[in-house]
């Protein structure tokens, strides 16, 4: 999952990096990686599997800790699941960056097949570029799980496209999807009528202006602030073709096409800086407030300062309603015209996880039906199951079991919902919205880019 | 030394017209300080009981009891109590480091300050200007520091890091407290045990220790209190995998809503320590006013007369 | 007791703190001037010695400007704190009915966290916090707006109340003691001898405590000046202090730049040891001229 706690004033990665002192976790790192080669060429009984796993003992599952919702069901619901197998299991809270550092820097020390300290996190986005392009994932073994059968891999299958491309990268069965999520933005009925909500951004725009300070997104890096900018260079896109060329590689784009792309954007960011929460309004003093992470965007949003949230996750809504985080009159609401971006989040395997086996037992309970079900029911993650593969019966459950949506259909949602921007995209857009934005860049907007774009080695 | 204990007799006695009757003005801008310093808890502690209380309401909509169950996700003293929380490892491991950096800081103290009250030597002024240091040296600088050294001594997202990291603002207080303990000491005790014929080591076992020993428990809950307290030094050298009760707030206040529920119910349980230090203190020393000893370690600085 | 002859038992005593604080803590300050002067080759930085970090942080604007937010978010609260600790000390040196109770209430915030200051200032002051709801039930304010944004400003309101919400208390402590202590009974000789109430405070009360009050305000100031978490929290996200910008730069994705928050650091440090210094010295020219008189 690319769900980072920005907020956080520590960056550890870096120094998680220097700070490796040798685990010492037994490994024949031959063992592991013949174990890895015989698993993926399809030559493990899956009984095999879970009994080395039992052998193993314990997995190490490595999640973005900021939703207390998922860290509830994961160790009230999740736990005693891969408990009743017969293997333990830590899961560990951290920023997913820092895992992917983590893992890249054992790997670079040395700590090759079975000898790394993740088994498995929980991904997808740059995170998950970022392991592919490095070659430390454990491989293809998404539809090797018994639960596979109720995924759509097949590439003919129109369903499997959200599963096989994550932020435009091939999957390839390197990650087991996990949970779906759309981003939608949030009002409280109280105070903004979802009916006269603004609809566009353009809308948006008029809002802002007319409510001045009663308005704010979050700060990339953090995930929901980078795709609420996403959404926003779809619609000011000077090409009107959207999402679209957003979606290749960056290498295709290229820098000067790119800076074109989301100039419009960026203008508009710069437009309505002084009418956000904390800005001057036209006097143009004052600094804009961007909360540094969703949490802290919904605190000002439930204390009455803004009035919309951003979250990812349609079910959102009525969970945190029924959990009392919001009023009862929040409703959400979607952007029809420039979509709103759907993503899939994973879990993923890294080539030196210690307990491999373990890894692939745990993420198989995961991806049961009733463990979707389950994760559905308790805190509002949309399932990734393919819900075409199963018995009627075992659908209906399913359908009855989706929370209320709160305000928008889910025909509504299915028929905006477009992709994310491609992962090799992400940190360039944040990095100019860092210096541009952020750090109020007296630079020319095309050297800025350019900057963004040299740096990150695009 | 209380706020007035030496006074009492004197306050007592002029109590109404007396010699010092403080005013009505006074009395009345005490009581306002009164209410500022004991309301703000009020809220907090109210808020831990909320379900709901979003803007604008002035007092919750809904309280924990009568909705915990519409609720999927443990809230409120429900979820602080589970295990989803991890308060309990930040509990556990905030008591652990602060009764180990407190044994720590009493046994490397305990020496000095029975020196210093001792002996006239030189360099004495020296040491004991560079013993206060640590309180005075920014700590976000030794935080740093000590950070980049751990990490070549293999000490970071340890115990032991953090443990021996505590150390640098506990030990000035630890000294400070101790030595002024061994100055009260009245050594005719050691030289009647002397004369007596008690060895060295007995003399100390059986006399020094037992005169001094409220002194060095005041030190350890003194360095207690200030380990539980310590936030940034916790959060560098445990590069954040090593959760206590105050690196536990600090996240809940990054990412809560005012009057959030568990960062209310969070702010009670940081607090315990704290209490704790105060009833014991009390119990132990019968001086109300022994935290004026958080002023201890520069008072040599500053000189002036005690 | 001279020296003489126990210098193997003071040696032997000082021993151990001595090296565990070399260790502790003048190692880590090393580790951080090394850096600073350009020894990091963990980032990939070796052009020691070079005063390069020091000269682009001290030519910086944005670093004028955080120390100058520095010295306002401490001297303020300690000024402050000072004037009513030693103001409330004075009102209670004499019991009054309640004043067991008042003592009690003002003990607590000492022993709490700062994060525990912080929890209630953002619970009271926050624009959406208790104080504005309470305001917009009267109907003196109509929406959160507009409240005085006392958190997250540059004005640093949010930061300073939590500083006195526990220092306050602290030079209250403090002082407290001090009065308490051995000559509480000149006051009372004083006033019977005929001296004013006024006067008795001024010339007897008072000038006892002076070192008390001065221990109080140092501590104070020193905290204040190098605290990190409470601006980071409740500060503005520019302009702030001189620990925020050094965190800021050390957790940068850049590593090369950890140096210059080396330099930071090593400045906030000299700074700090200048002003207390400058400190101790005023104070006690102060107290030279009045043995004199």
């Amino acid at each position: 999952m690319r769900r980072r706690v920005t907020g956080r004033a520590i960056a550890f990665g870096a120094l998680v990096a220097i700070a490796i002192v040798g685990c010492d976790r037994a490994a024949d790192p031959d063992a592991a990686s013949a174990f890895r080669d015989r698993f993926l060429a399809g030559e493990v009984e899956w009984d095999a599997v879970v009994e080395q796993a039992r052998s193993e003992g314990r997995v190490e599952f490595y999640h973005w800790g900021g939703s207390e919702a998922l860290n509830s069901w994961l160790e009230l619901i999740a736990r005693p699941a891969i408990e009743a197998i017969g293997i333990g299991v830590d899961f560990r809270r951290s920023d997913t960056r820092d895992v992917v550092d983590l893992i890249l820097s054992e790997i670079a020390s040395g700590r090759g097949p079975g000898s790394g300290s993740v088994d498995v996190v929980w991904i997808n986005g740059e995170n998950f570029r970022t392991l592919r392009m490095n070659d430390a994932l454990f491989g293809a073994f998404a539809d090797r799980l018994p639960s596979s059968a109720y995924f759509a891999f097949d590439p003919d299958d129109p369903a499997s496209s959200i599963n096989r491309f994550d932020f435009g990268t091939p999957t390839d069965l390197m990650e087991m999807p996990w949970a779906g999520f759309q981003f939608t933005l949030r009002v409280d009925a109280d105070r903004v009528d979802p009916a006269e909500a603004p609809a566009t951004f353009a809308a948006l725009e008029s809002w802002v202006r007319a409510n001045p300070g009663r308005f704010t997104y979050v700060a990339p890096p953090h995930y929901i602030g980078s795709t609420f900018i996403h959404a926003l260079l779809y619609e000011t896109n000077p090409d009107s073709t959207g999402y679209v060329p957003f979606l290749g590689d960056p290498q295709d784009l290229g820098v000067t096409e790119f800076a074109r792309l989301i100039g419009p954007g960026f203008e508009y960011l710069r437009r309505i800086e002084p009418y956000l929460l904390g800005g001057g309004g036209r006097s143009a003093r004052g600094a804009p407030i961007y909360p540094a992470s969703a949490a802290a965007l919904q605190a000002r949003f439930v204390a009455g300062e803004v009035d919309f949230d951003m979250e990812f996750g349609v079910y959102d809504v009525d969970r945190d309603i029924r959990s009392g985080r919001y009023p009862p009159t929040v409703r959400n609401i979607i952007f029809p015209e420039s979509g709103m971006i759907k993503d899939m989040s994973y879990l993923a395997i890294p080539r030196n996880a210690p307990a491999p086996a373990a890894a692939l037992v745990a993420i198989d309970a995961l991806s049961t039906p009733e463990s979707h079900l389950s994760k559905l029911v308790e805190i509002g993650f949309a399932p990734a199951i393919d819900l075409a593969r199963l018995d009627p019966e075992e659908r209906a459950r399913f359908l009855a079991a989706a929370p209320d949506l709160r305000g928008v259909t889910e025909e509504a949602l299915a028929m905006r919902a477009v992709p994310s921007v491609n992962a090799g995209l992400v940190d360039a857009i944040d990095a100019v919205w860092l210096e541009y934005i952020a750090e109020q860049s007296a630079r020319s907007f095309d050297e800025i880019v350019l900057d963004a774009w040299r740096n990150l080695g695009l | 030394m209380g706020a007035g204990e030496g006074t009492i007799v004197i306050g007592a006695r002029s109590r109404g017209r007396g010699l010092y009757s403080t005013s009505r003005g006074v009395r009345v801008a005490l009581w306002i300080v009164f209410a500022l310093f004991s309301f703000p808890f009020v809220p907090l502690v109210v808020a831990s009981f909320a379900f709901r209380w979003h803007w604008p309401a002035v007092v919750p909509t809904e309280w924990l009891w009568t909705a915990r169950d519409a609720s999927t996700v443990p809230v409120g003293w429900a979820y602080l109590f589970s295990r989803v929380s991890r308060l309990g490892p930040a509990f556990a491991n905030t008591t652990l480091i602060g009764v180990a950096v407190a044994s720590l800081a009493v046994a490397l103290a305990l020496p000095a300050a029975r020196v210093i009250a001792r002996y006239d030597f030189r360099g004495k002024s020296f040491f004991e200007f560079v013993f206060l240091m640590p309180v005075i040296v920014p700590q976000i600088s030794i935080g740093i520091g000590t950070l980049l050294l751990f990490l070549r001594l293999g000490l970071v997202r340890t115990h032991v890091g953090v443990i021996l990291a505590h150390l640098v603002p506990t030990l000035p207080y630890a000294l400070r407290i101790m030595t002024a303990v061994f100055q009260n000491l009245d050594h005719g005790y050691e030289e009647v045990a002397q004369t007596l014929g008690a060895g060295r080591m007995q003399r100390f076992v059986r006399v020094v220790l037992p005169l001094v020993l409220p002194g060095v428990a005041t030190a350890g809950l003194f360095a207690f209190l200030i380990s539980s307290n310590v936030f940034l030094l916790t959060f560098l050298v445990s590069g954040g995998r090593i959760p206590t009760l105050p690196t536990m707030l600090f996240s809940h206040i990054e990412s809560g809503a005012p009057l959030d529920a568990t960062t209310a119910g969070l702010v009670v349980i940081v607090s315990l320590p704290g209490i704790a230090f105060l009833l014991l203190t009390d119990r132990l020393t019968g001086q109300r006013l022994s935290l004026a000893s958080l002023g201890a370690p520069v008072q040599p600085a500053v000189g002036g007369r005690r | 007791m001279k020296a003489g002859g126990h210098r193997v038992a003071i040696v032997l005593g000082l021993a151990p703190v001595t090296a565990v604080l070399s260790l502790l803590f003048i190692g880590p300050l090393l580790v951080a001037l090394a850096q600073s002067l350009g020894h990091a080759p963990i980032y990939g930085v070796e052009e020691f010695p070079t005063l390069r970090y020091y000269a682009h942080v001290l030519g910086s604007s944005r670093f004028r400007i955080a120390l100058l937010y520095t010295l306002y978010y401490a001297v303020v609260p300690t000024i402050v704190s000072t004037v009513a600790g030693v103001a409330l000390a004075l009102a209670l040196r004499h019991p009054i009915r309640g004043s067991r109770v008042l003592v009690a209430v003002l003990r607590l915030p000492v022993v709490v966290p700062y994060l525990v200051g912080a929890s209630v200032v953002v619970a009271l002051f926050a624009n959406g916090g208790l104080i504005a709801r309470v305001l917009f039930a009267l109907g003196a304010i109509g929406s959160t707006g507009d409240f005085p944004r006392v958190l997250f400003s540059a004005g640093g309101w949010g930061v300073m109340l939590v500083y006195l919400f526990k220092q306050i208390p602290f030079t209250f402590i403090v002082v407290s003691a001090a009065l308490a202590g051995d000559g509480a009974q000149y006051e009372e000789v004083a006033r019977s001898l005929g001296a004013t109430p006024v006067r008795a405070l001024w010339h007897v009360v008072l000038p006892r405590v002076v070192p008390a009050i001065v221990t109080a305000s140092l501590l104070v100031f020193a905290f204040n000046f190098q605290t990190y978490e409470i601006p980071y929290l409740l500060g503005a996200t520019f302009p702030n202090t001189l620990p925020v910008e050094a965190m800021r730069r050390f957790n940068a994705a850049d590593l090369s730049r950890r140096p210059e928050a080396m330099a930071y650091l090593m400045v906030i440090t000299a700074i700090s040891g200048v002003v207390l210094a400058a400190y101790l010295q005023v104070y006690r020219r102060w107290e030279r001229g009045r043995g004199r008189s």
